[in-house]
């Protein structure tokens, strides 16, 4: 039998979930038993494409285009969606992304797996309406798949290796894709370097998003006052570990700071300005582990991050007036990377 | 561990919690860490609970420090 | 079928530990049962030839990690009878557990002369461990009664000890030129074929044995005695198993026997390894076989890259009065260290100890800190898990 085969005796099909619960595999949702003839099938979407992995901590094992391919079986996900997995595992591999640190930290942070480009439209990865909640596939298992993947080979397993304190739900899977369409900036992406037209994932490791509601406000103004608002808040990474945070603006939001004249980064400078955390909401505890971690405040706030250039703005979901606010682990970085073969 | 790798004695103080992780990185990197153990956790303590990880770890740091010294 | 284990294993020897490593490998629940301590024989055993074990208690540390690394339980009960059967039941001083396979590799026991007042003289001169009791017989006289390469192998461990070591050999030496060879270099031993021992003397402890030969009977003082013959495989411990003269147990019934329980079995290491993986494999089989099996890709495989285990040189200069601390700054982690530190400090009577500390626990250490570390001090204590 060559390496990497498992024969599980007395294993059917029908009591496989079992037996993968038992081995301590997957998230506690039902997983798809990975036969070789369904890993075949899922790397011949791979064909011609090196994986160029690395080695995955905290076991240091480098994925086998078998492995790899397997744990995107076990999550659900049709060949074509592994070169999208395969990006997000790349980009999470970049040293600035500190996996390790990621799959060892208390902290509740997920990598969150964002898509830009044609391969959406391929893909059906939903940027629209309920995208980054429940019902789309291909969100549901890109997203997934690079979860097990780092959790099966990398071997951080709930609980064992992963020591979240609480751990977050974005942990079972988050990926969604940007609303390029209804968004009245050029894409994330394209933003970020990448030529229009590409096919691009970009990953962090970060909360799941927060809600920011605002069904009153008219001009590009009111919103950044209850943005800002959300954002100032003292017990978020971003405060003292600093590093990236996300702004995903519903597209209704998105028209509003358009129509007024805002560009994206005009909206980050803003709210780089005006997101700040008063002294008096810190606890003198905190102000000094801040201390330590050599943040002082500055003018009785402190800011959120170390600068505008640390808020990431985009665009998802559909009609409403919601944006979401994604603060990271801090100690992580957001890394893109084009999808091999798109 | 790095530490290790390039000669110098490089005890590591690690929680019981965290003792999986360490281990599995040490495999990872194929070596024998030199493991002081205390309970978990460290981060909150007040000064009397942290004197007393302190004390129940030292006896085992001081004997690795000196059998180390000693095989050298 | 559900059963408590996959496999079973009976006996922690080469045999036994290689069989479940083996199964474990293929991701087969496996645990294997010692009464004692994994090793079997092999822990007696101080020095290994024909095999690049190093020492016999190394070759079990290697093969008892490599076994628990695959996944096998290792469990301290002793297994008093096995029920051969879909599924195969056992009875153990830990309660009985069922099994899909069972794999026996029990080795042999304990070398018996079969005398009046042996029984008597156990550990009182009567021994069968070189390794663990040749050092009482140091300058004194020793026999060593048997045949194989196990008595060979006992008869030079115990040269190191005794003043003269006479091996006692029932008929012709079976062991191999290489260990004749040994023996007849070694200036201490005598070797005498066509012997047997017909009466132990002494009282309370062993004073001397009586030997017959052709050219007749005579007393040979001796304090210890060693007899590698006379041991017997585990027969009866499976239901319905037949046992060969010397007890060794004949595999049939879906039963696997592995390593020297088994009749017919080549006693060396060599042979026992390559049993104990046959028997894995078999075990890997019949459980398909009986049951089924689903094939899978195993999702955690992967591959360690190579690297370069080898040490760097530090090119250091530091000297056992240069110690470092270094924290990674989370909350207590720096005031632990210094805690430990200054027990250190006044344990050595150090001067002032060097500091470091990594600016943000979740990131990798500087590599210009590792390498201030690394040439500056020759121990550093380090915080790294909370």
């Amino acid at each position: 039998m060559s390496a990497g085969l498992l024969d599980l005796p007395g294993v059917t099909e029908e009591s496989w979930q079992e037996e993968a619960h038992r081995r301590g595999w997957g998230d506690g949702l039902p997983l798809v038993a990975p036969t070789p003839a369904r890993v075949a099938a899922a790397l011949a979407a791979l064909d011609g494409i090196d994986l160029e992995l690395g080695p995955l901590p905290p076991s240091g094992l480098v994925p086998t285009r078998e492995s790899f391919a397997a744990n995107a079986v076990m999550a659900g996900c049709r060949p074509v969606d592994l070169p999208v997995v395969l990006a997000a595992v790349r980009a999470l591999q970049a040293p600035e992304y500190n996996l390790h640190g990621v799959l060892a930290t208390t902290h509740p942070c997920a990598p969150m797996v964002v898509v830009n480009g044609p391969v959406r439209g391929t893909l059906g990865i939903n940027s629209g309406s309920n995208c980054l909640g429940q019902g789309t596939r291909a969100n549901a298992v890109i997203g997934r798949a690079v979860q097990l993947v780092t959790t099966h080979v990398g071997g951080a397993r709930p609980g064992v290796m992963d020591r979240a304190t609480q751990g977050s739900p974005a942990k079972y899977s988050f990926c969604f894709g940007e609303n390029e369409e209804d968004s009245p900036f050029p894409p994330f992406s394209v933003r970020r370097g990448f030529a229009p037209g590409e096919s691009v994932v970009t990953v962090a490791a970060t909360e799941g998003p927060h809600n920011v509601n605002d069904h009153g406000g008219t001009t590009a103004e009111d919103l950044l006052l209850t943005i800002a608002g959300t954002m100032a808040q003292p017990g978020s990474n971003n405060v003292y570990v600093k590093g990236p945070h996300f702004l995903v603006l519903g597209p209704e939001h998105a028209a509003t700071f358009a129509r007024d004249g805002w560009t994206a980064d005009a909206v980050r400078d803003a709210l780089w300005e005006r997101a700040r955390i008063p002294v008096a909401e810190v606890s003198e505890a905190n102000q000094r582990q801040f201390e330590d971690w050599g943040v002082v405040p500055d003018n009785d706030a402190y800011p959120v991050s170390t600068g505008p250039e640390m808020l990431h703005v985009l665009v998802a979901g559909g009609a409403g007036k919601h944006s979401a606010w994604i603060p990271s682990f801090g100690a992580t970085a957001a890394v893109s990377r084009p999808v091999p073969g798109a | 561990m790095e530490l290790e790798r390039r000669g110098v004695v490089a005890p590591l103080v690690v929680t019981e919690t965290f003792l999986p992780l360490v281990q599995a990185q040490a495999r990872a990197r194929r070596v024998e860490p030199r493991l002081v153990v205390v309970p978990h956790p460290v981060g909150g303590l007040n000064e009397a609970e942290l004197a007393g990880r302190i004390e129940g770890a030292a006896a085992e740091l001081l004997r690795m420090a000196d059998e180390a010294r000693g095989g050298a | 079928m559900s059963t408590d284990w996959d496999v079973v294993v009976v006996g922690a020897g080469i045999a036994g530990l290689t069989a479940a490593r083996v199964a474990a490998e293929h991701g087969l629940r496996v645990v294997a049962y010692d009464r004692l301590t994994p090793g079997g024989q092999l822990v007696n055993l101080t020095a290994l030839h024909e095999h690049p074990g190093g020492t016999g208690p190394e070759l079990v540390a290697a093969l008892t990690a490599a076994a628990e690394g695959a996944g096998v339980r290792l469990a301290y009960a002793e297994v008093t009878r096995v029920h051969p059967g879909s599924p195969v039941r056992l009875e153990t001083s830990g309660g009985e557990v069922t099994a899909g396979a069972v794999v026996v590799a029990t080795g042999l026991g304990p070398g018996r002369l079969g005398l009046p007042g042996e029984e008597a003289l156990a550990r009182r001169g009567v021994s069968t461990c070189a390794g663990c009791d040749g050092p009482l017989f140091r300058g004194r006289a020793v026999a060593v009664v048997g045949d194989d390469e196990w008595t060979a192998e006992e008869a030079l461990e115990l040269a190191g000890w005794a003043s003269a070591v006479t091996v006692l050999v029932p008929g012709q030496p079976r062991w191999s030129p290489d260990r004749a060879a040994r023996l007849a270099a070694a200036e201490r031993v005598e070797v005498v074929p066509d012997a047997t021992v017909t009466a132990l003397r002494g009282e309370g402890v062993l004073s001397g044995v009586v030997v017959r030969t052709a050219d007749g009977e005579r007393a040979l003082a001796v304090a210890g005695l060693f007899p590698f013959v006379g041991r017997r495989g585990p027969e009866g411990l499976v239901e319905g198993l037949a046992a060969d003269a010397q007890g060794r147990l004949v595999p049939s019934g879906g039963v696997l026997v592995a390593g020297d329980a088994r009749a017919g079995a080549e006693q060396s290491l060599t042979a026992a390894e390559a049993d104990g993986r046959a028997a894995g494999e078999a075990a890997l089989g019949a459980l398909a076989a009986s049951s089924g099996s689903l094939r899978i890709v195993d999702p955690t495989h992967g591959v360690l890259p190579e690297v370069d285990a080898a040490p760097v040189g530090a090119g250091s200069t530091a000297t056992w009065t240069d110690v470092a601390l270094f924290t990674n700054s989370k909350p207590n982690a720096t005031e632990l260290l210094r805690g430990l530190g200054e027990r250190l400090q006044a344990h050595w009577g150090l001067p002032e100890l060097g500091f470091a500390a990594k600016e943000n626990a979740s990131v990798a250490a500087e590599k210009d800190t590792i390498d201030w570390l690394s040439q500056r001090f020759k121990m550093v204590l380090v915080a790294v898990g909370d």
